[in-house]
């Protein structure tokens, strides 16, 4: 899991980044992020998407985009308590 | 005497055959439109076995993928380890310490640069074709029965936490399996039973156990992603690799025999074909390991074995449909695992840079390779298969020996008719004819000796009865191109030509 800073350094989020993604934001490119609510949790947690943009700054990726990478860290929390209810 | 022609026909087991056009048996043969051609055995192409001695593993996956520069390579897997093979350096192992279960074979796909091999008993693992990088474990990926490649995903069927689930990777990223991230998601099929594997590109099939559903991305969709309707409610694949795709077409086999899935199309292929021949005369304890292969030329291969006292290690039959002409025939061919594949070339300038040059005019060891040797035709599709002694093989040898026989025969109608001369109609063919009589239907069937063809091209049978049928057998290593029947001399008994 990789820590998703907002401008002013505080971490907001974490997130898995697999190997690709992170040579993509060592290329100094950004990277857009989909997300949406798993199809076998959207009976519990409703539908949920959106996308953001990261990069990296120094060694931290960084988001321009805080409030939605809240709506997305708040949805990872529900999909994992639902999933340990079902 | 008079001249009958009595044509082999299509191979349709399944029916009556007495007065028809069909053939009652056929083995060896490929089936042609109005003909049958040679089956060529398998010949050695590697010069080591694999796994390589002294284990003695059987092969349970054979694969063969494409690099970014458009060489070939091949992938074979044990229960234990998978190795990589290359015309230059034989088989290297990239990967062990699996536990492909008995009963389970490896499955493979390859997403860009990455071989992804999956099977239930470990996490599935990937390699770089380009580099020929070992296999490492795709962390983030559920255990799965099965992968496949379906537009710009990867995905997994069977996952051992529920077969009726399926998952599919992050887009364009084999490393990414967090459902709801970057398009990653999975889903649960209802019913149907387990999930045997997905099939198809542009319409993707989903086979189950008793069920097959079609899916179909819908680019912009971030919600759903994929669309899946079940199309097949009743009927589903029995083997985890007894289907493939052509196009958007599904050949597998089901419980009551072969079909043929065009989107939502199901069409029974092998009704009153082959099914219950199939049925009768295959292993049912191990029909879930099938193995089905789309052939060069338009051929389906499923890889079977016969009878319970077949040994566990090889497949001993080979049961093909010819697509473009839906025609039937089989094969005696001993296989661990069969493939199509290809691998790069090997030039004839034996005074080149080229590595393994050495090989052409260094016999005999290593021996040079026959001139129509898949090596000199790098990247070109060829069946392939590992022999039960663990050589990787191409379907390129000497012919088989062929077996026709013709359908049964009044040859005079409502006598016992009198036949003398048979001519196979059959080019370059030596060989011998057999002739099976009887009275009446309710006797058994006679076989007579071999006869075999006399410099005359035909076959002295001279043998009366009411009803005839005619077996051609054509020995191995024989050249020929085309068998389409035999012409009988045949007059009523007791009358004078």
């Amino acid at each position: 899991m990789s820590d998703i800073y907002n401008d002013d350094g505080e971490t907001i989020a974490e997130m898995p980044l697999t190997e690709r993604q992170l040579a993509i934001l060592d290329a100094a490119d950004e990277l857009v992020v989909i997300y949406h609510t798993p199809q076998l949790l959207r009976h519990l947690l409703g539908e949920h998407s959106g996308s953001f943009t990261l990069h990296k700054r120094d060694d931290r990726v960084v988001t321009n985009e805080p409030k939605v990478v809240e709506r997305y860290a708040q949805l990872q929390k529900a999909i994992a308590a639902a999933r340990r209810v079902s | 005497m008079p001249q009958v022609p009595v044509q082999f026909g299509e191979w349709r087991p399944d029916i009556a055959t007495l007065d028809t056009q069909f053939a009652n048996d056929v083995e060896n043969v490929f089936p042609g439109s109005n003909s049958y051609l040679p089956v060529p055995s398998l010949v050695p192409f590697a010069d080591q076995p694999v796994p390589p001695p002294p284990s003695n593993e059987p092969i349970v996956g054979l694969f063969s993928a494409r690099t970014t520069t458009g060489e070939w390579k091949i992938y074979a897997g044990t229960p234990t380890k998978l190795y990589n093979w290359s015309l230059f350096a034989g088989w290297t192992e990239l990967g062990s310490g699996y536990h492909v279960p008995p009963g389970e074979l490896w499955s493979f796909c390859q997403f860009g640069k990455w071989v992804i091999a999956a099977q239930i008993g470990d996490k599935p693992v990937k390699a770089d074709a380009d580099t020929g990088g070992a296999f490492t474990v795709i962390t983030a990926a559920p255990i799965a029965h099965n992968c496949r490649t379906i537009g710009d995903f990867v995905f997994l069927g069977g996952l051992a936490s529920n077969r009726r689930k399926i998952i599919w990777s992050s887009i364009n990223d084999v490393d990414g399996w967090t459902p709801g991230l970057n398009l990653s998601d999975e889903q649960e099929m209802p019913d149907g039973g387990p999930v045997m594997g997905l099939a198809g590109d542009k319409i993707g099939y989903i086979v189950q156990d008793r069920a097959v559903s079609l899916l179909q991305f819908m680019p912009g969709d971030t919600t759903y992603i994929f669309q899946i309707s079940k199309v097949v409610y009743d009927r589903g694949c029995v083997s985890e690799c007894g289907f493939t795709s052509i196009g958007d077409n599904l050949y597998l086999i089901c419980e009551d025999g072969f079909y043929h899935l065009s989107g939502p199309q199901l069409t029974p292929i092998g009704h009153e074909k082959v099914n219950d021949w199939f049925l009768a005369n295959s292993d049912v304890g191990r029909r879930n390991v099938v193995q089905c292969i789309s052939a060069v030329k338009p051929y389906i291969f499923w890889a079977y074995h016969a009878s319970p006292g077949t040994p566990a290690k090889y497949y001993d039959r080979v049961i093909l449909f010819n697509w473009s002409n839906a025609r039937w025939s089989r094969m005696a061919i001993n296989a661990q695992m069969w493939a199509t594949a290809a691998t790069v070339n090997l030039d004839l300038d034996t005074t080149g840079p080229e590595v393994n040059d050495v090989n052409l005019d260094t016999p005999p060891l290593p021996p040079a390779r026959s001139l129509d040797s898949f090596a000199y035709m790098g990247g070109r599709p060829r069946v392939a298969a590992i022999d039960p002694n663990g050589f990787l093989c191409e379907l390129a040898g000497p012919n088989l020996q062929a077996t026709m026989e013709t359908q049964e025969k009044h040859l005079v109608p409502g006598s016992r008719a009198m036949v003398g001369d048979v001519y196979p109609i059959a080019d370059g063919a030596d060989g011998v004819i057999y002739n099976g009589t009887r009275e009446r239907l309710q006797d058994d069937v006679i076989w007579t000796q071999a006869y075999p063809i006399e410099i005359t091209g035909s076959a002295a049978v001279y043998n009366s009865a009411r009803l005839h049928r005619f077996r051609h057998i054509i020995p191995r290593d024989s050249k020929w191109t085309h068998a389409q029947g035999v012409m009988a001399d045949a007059q009523q008994d007791g009358t004078v030509a």
